[in-house]
């Protein structure tokens, strides 16, 4: 475990050292601000509605951001010959993997968790609010998928360049040919869930859309990005700890 | 000879239809040895096996009489290992990077180590300069250090004078034998650069085409390999070169600041003929040494003379 | 250790200034698109001598607008004369609970009146018309906000400057430390 805790390590300060880090905490906030209320007056009584209608450019933002350091950590890793130097050490194959991925997805998530709250003070929400963490849910989903699918492809490529681009253009092009209305966008999972969830938990207010979600709807908005996910990242765990050579 | 540190039979490794590692039987005894071969021979695709980054496709490799692929977790505790390309973090300094792999190692006062391992390559003054700002020697220095960090009983090293200037490579041979010489510690480089290996090696195996076409005790294969030259010093070198260029055993005789060399065909006439031949001229034989043969020519004998 | 101190001092300086522009830039950002602008406007006019609080929420409390602290220019037009001010949440709530007016700005006696304001207050804001004539008075109140946000620009202004300081002396503790490690060789006469 000791050594686990080591890559550990060596993974945060290689992959998230100085302007790295920088990078993700600007861009994260930048997603935040950097954004339109499409979603006309805000009012007190409606204000979590803003919470929906601002998270476009966060999706994004994340989206763009969890390939690139997943690629990069994955397929980068192996490209450049830091995979094979690293098991060359006496390092288990599932610690080095395993390592990476905790190395990355918390930090990730926190970093745009924590930048996202700021709509909580610019639009007087208050941090208890549960549509809030309905939000951060749909973030979890969708960095759940960027990961799985930019680790997948990482494992097929092995280079960082093809592994960034095919996972952008995946997750990209779902959001962008399915938009609002399937399980697999990020946006169309915000629907079902903010919709569902909006309908239950501020049931005096009326629903911001004309779209009435089912729990069966919200269901499957978790489960569909948790099963690619889960499916894909065992995929590609199994690979690299049993089946893959490293030259 | 002790039993061998490393030893492969029958290795065979392909990507796809390419066969790189072709039935290869490796024996490297604890020492420093050679491994030598043209570029795309197979050499880092032994090593790969060795490590267990690669699975072999056929017949057996160990290390220690550990399985390469089984055990290969129980190998990389006890070996070290220095590849042919920089995969360093070129962000972390010296110190840095070391005290990591020290950790990964287990090593116990990781700080203390590193600084020694540093000292013993010679980059004390490097140590908190960023790796990315190291020149192509310092990187082979690191590359040491970090195989050398655990204090292993057995280091591989890939192409370790790659890129680097004729004196920097001298003194990290020099330092590779030190190193053998103080610690004990086992060494097999892996080279194409053949004036590396006869500065510091005791044995050499040779690949090509993924098959060891030849290894043993470097002075063995030079006596095996020798091109049959002997150097003889007699009173006068002049007269005996007159009487000796009759013999048919001898193909060539020549003198060379006052010895006599001769090229030999058949060495059993001619051992019995010289100190006949001395004494039927009244010369003093002074000395007579057989010449053995050279790194280049044992190489190019066995790899088909490239 | 002195030269790790001082290179960590810089990174932070660096961070820190880092996010400072880019709230900078939010801040400019936002100005234009965040918020919008509106109008209110009573469908039977306001019964003499009553005060009525603008857009009261059928489902609950309120139903204020949230505004950013930022300038906001009204636009009254009414057929008669109207006290209109402007309440935050705290005022909203000593209305909606005591019927005591607790307003962050006013303007009273007015018919046909244009107003450039500036509100400091983050959060749910809303208007509080009062009728204080005899007769019944139709009123349309535009609204718009415009201008920085002045709570965001002070936080963009403050991490920027601390940032450039930070990073400043961590530039300058760096540039001695290297002076002390390599000091000049002293020529001799």
């Amino acid at each position: 475990m000791a050594s686990f805790f080591s890559l550990l390590r060596w993974e945060l300060e290689e992959y998230l050292s100085f302007p790295v880090l920088a990078f993700l905490i600007v861009s994260a906030i930048a997603a935040v601000l950097f954004q339109t209320n499409s979603g006309g007056h805000i009012t007190s009584e409606r204000s979590y509605i803003s919470l929906f209608h601002t998270s476009g450019t966060v999706f994004l933002f994340l989206t763009f951001c969890a390939g690139v350091f997943f690629s990069r950590s994955f397929a980068g890793a192996v490209g450049k010959g830091e995979t094979k130097l690293m098991l060359s050490y006496p390092v288990k194959r599932w610690q080095l993997f395993l390592s990476k991925f905790t190395a990355l997805f918390p930090i990730i998530f926190v970093i745009y968790g924590a930048a996202y709250a700021l709509l909580l003070y610019f639009n007087s929400i208050s941090v208890f609010e549960p549509m809030f963490f309905v939000t951060l849910l749909a973030f979890l989903l969708q960095l759940m998928l960027t990961c799985g699918v930019s680790v997948a492809v990482a494992m097929v490529t092995k280079s960082e360049i093809i592994s960034i681009l095919a996972s952008l253009l995946f997750l990209l092009g779902i959001d962008s040919v399915g938009g609002a209305g399937t399980y697999l966008s990020a946006q169309g999972r915000l629907k079902f869930l903010f919709s569902y969830f909006g309908d239950l938990i501020h049931p005096d207010v009326p629903p911001f859309t004309e779209f009435s979600a089912t729990a069966g709807d919200a269901a499957t908005a978790v489960v569909v990005p948790v099963v690619i996910f889960l499916v894909l990242f065992v995929a590609a765990f199994v690979y690299f700890t049993r089946f893959m050579e490293v030259d | 000879m002790d039993a061998f540190v490393v030893e492969t039979s029958g290795l065979v490794k392909s990507f796809g239809r390419a066969t790189v590692l072709n039935h290869l039987d490796l024996q490297v005894p604890k020492g420093i040895s050679g491994f030598i071969g043209k570029n795309g021979a197979g050499k880092t695709t032994t090593i790969g096996v060795l490590l267990g980054l690669l699975k072999p496709n056929g017949g057996k490799a160990t290390i220690f009489g550990l399985d390469c692929w089984r055990e290969s977790f129980q190998i990389r505790r006890r070996i070290g290992i220095m590849h042919e390309v920089n995969a360093y973090p070129g962000g972390f300094t010296a110190q840095r990077f070391l005290e990591h792999v020290a950790r990964i190692y287990g090593v116990t006062q990781a700080n203390q180590r590193v600084r020694q391992v540093l000292k013993d390559v010679g980059l004390s003054d490097a140590q908190d300069k960023p790796i990315k700002a190291f020149s192509a020697g310092m990187t082979r220095r690191l590359g040491l250090a970090q195989a050398l960090i655990s204090d292993p009983e057995f280091v591989i090293l890939d192409e370790p004078t790659a890129n680097i200037d004729p004196l920097g490579r001298v003194a990290l041979l020099d330092r590779i034998k030190e190193m053998h010489k103080q610690h004990g510690t086992g060494f097999l480089i892996s080279t194409h650069i053949l004036s590396d290996l006869e500065k510091v090696c005791s044995w050499l195996s040779i690949i090509d085409a993924g098959k060891i076409v030849d290894q043993g005790n470097i002075e063995a294969l030079a006596e095996k390999y020798s091109a049959n030259i002997y150097k003889i010093e007699v009173s006068d070198p002049q007269v005996f070169v007159e009487r000796v260029q009759m013999l048919s055993a001898v193909e060539r005789v020549w003198i060379e600041d006052g010895k006599v060399y001769c090229k030999v065909q058949d060495p059993a006439v001619f051992y019995s003929e010289i100190p006949r031949i001395a004494s039927e001229l009244k010369l003093q034989l002074k000395g007579f040494q057989h010449m053995l043969g050279t790194l280049e020519e044992i190489y190019t004998k066995t790899s088909g003379g490239s | 250790m002195a030269r790790y101190s001082a290179k960590n001092l810089t990174k932070v300086g660096v961070l820190v200034l880092a996010v400072g522009l880019v709230f900078l830039a939010g801040t400019f950002y936002r100005t234009s698109t965040t918020w919008g602008s509106g109008s209110v406007s009573n469908l039977f006019g306001l019964a003499p001598q009553t005060t009525h609080l603008v857009k009261a929420s059928p489902f609950g409390e309120s139903d204020a607008y949230i505004w950013p602290p930022s300038n906001l220019r009204l636009d009254v037009q009414a057929n008669g004369t109207l006290d209109v001010h402007i309440v935050d949440q705290n005022g909203i709530t000593q209305w909606n609970k005591n019927h005591v007016v607790d307003s962050v700005w006013a303007a009273y006696g007015i018919q046909q009146e244009i107003f450039n304001l500036h509100l400091n207050g983050r959060g749910p804001h809303t208007f509080l018309v009062y009728n204080p004539s005899e007769d019944i008075v139709h009123y349309e109140i535009s609204y718009t906000a415009y201008g920085l946000e002045s709570d965001l620009l002070y936080v963009s202004v403050v991490l920027t400057l601390s940032g450039l300081v930070v990073t400043v002396a961590g530039l300058l503790l760096s540039w001695k430390n290297r002076k002390n490690r390599n000091p000049p060789i002293n020529k001799q006469p």
